[in-house]
């Protein structure tokens, strides 16, 4: 059974390398506006917070050592706010290969893991009283987070005037 | 219930009053607004949104009894299906929601009352079987992770038009 959460997990990299095709890199930052009024996330804060959350956070829920770097945490993380300032997130490219590495990390880890720690308490008291368990919030990360993101991107690239990725 | 179907429900729910509270604040005639319509293929508006996920609660439901079902790439709002500022092809906002709303309570009856057997079941539909053999390897997708990437789009819809994120 968790071989379909790791499924829709790797249908999201999949999806999130489809809607980053066709971006230059110097898109990356921008933020359309739209009738006087910006989209804030953009596709390098977006794909940099899945990569940060999965890459983190859920290497914490799991048990594993968190490949989160340095200082992405603070440019990343769920309170972070996007910023057009290119200069602080990687480039396109590291930071597809950073979700990427994010998603191998957890996967194997998902895998693997026992039944007991997923049943046990949710170590994040704010999030405990919607997401129970380990197992009930990472399964959460793995799906609706990233694609509530990834669906910001789609309508990113909507803004910008860019094809649908499919 | 299985602690997979349970985490899949969490999710659900959680879906169920994102949606609600994405759509609370707005008027009729901001239903069918498609910011950058002009310009290109236009961001998905409230209307399509809510008509198009509305369109999965039958399926689901249908895939859990173990039943058959149309496939939801026909319905007049499924995948095929484009946003049109005709707001009369539409239901009202107050008829969607509430059929949002019902639609989620019946899935989720559903879900809770599904067993390990039931989930094994093969998928009826010929176009779903490959990606997704049984029910449990669809449920993550279809239930959670489709529903959430519309939902992102629907918030980046929100900034677009100025509202505050929810």
């Amino acid at each position: 059974m968790r071989k379909s959460i790791l499924n829709t997990y790797a249908f999201n990299l999949m999806y999130a390398g489809k809607l980053l095709e066709g971006i230059a890199d110097d898109q990356m930052t921008t933020q359309p506006d739209l009738d006087g009024h910006k989209i804030p996330n953009h596709p390098a804060w977006i794909i940099g917070h899945l990569a940060n959350t999965s890459g983190g956070f859920g290497s914490t829920l799991l048990g594993i050592d968190s490949i989160q770097a340095e200082g992405d945490q603070e440019i990343l993380g769920g309170t972070s706010t996007p910023s057009t300032d290119a200069s602080i997130y990687p480039d396109k490219q590291t930071l597809a290969k950073k979700l990427a590495d994010a998603h191998d990390h957890i996967s194997k880890a998902f895998l693997e893991v026992d039944d007991a720690r997923l049943a046990e308490p949710n170590p994040v008291d704010r999030l405990a009283p919607v997401f129970p368990t380990i197992g009930d919030m990472i399964t959460f990360v793995m799906t609706s987070h990233e694609t509530t993101h990834l669906g910001q991107l789609s309508a990113w690239r909507r803004a910008m005037g860019l094809p649908s990725a499919f | 219930m299985t602690a997979i179907a349970n985490a899949l429900l969490i999710a659900w729910n959680r879906n169920a009053d994102y949606g609600n509270k994405l759509v609370a604040d707005l008027s009729a005639e901001q239903m069918i607004l498609q910011p950058g319509h002009d310009a290109g293929p236009g961001m998905n508006h409230p209307a399509w949104i809510l008509s198009h996920l509305n369109a999965y609660h039958a399926p689901l439901i249908a895939m859990l009894g173990g039943e058959e079902f149309p496939d939801p790439k026909d319905h007049p709002f499924g995948m095929q299906s484009k946003p049109q500022a005709d707001a009369s092809i539409y239901a009202s906002k107050e008829e969607l929601v509430a059929a949002w709303q019902q639609g989620h309570d019946d899935v989720a009856l559903h879900v809770a009352a599904a067993t390990e057997a039931s989930l094994a079941q093969p998928l009826k539909l010929e176009r779903w079987k490959k990606p997704f053999p049984t029910v449990i390897d669809a449920l993550p997708y279809v239930m959670i992770s489709h529903e959430s990437t519309h939902l992102g789009q629907l918030s980046a819809w929100r900034r677009v038009q100025g509202l505050p994120s929810v």
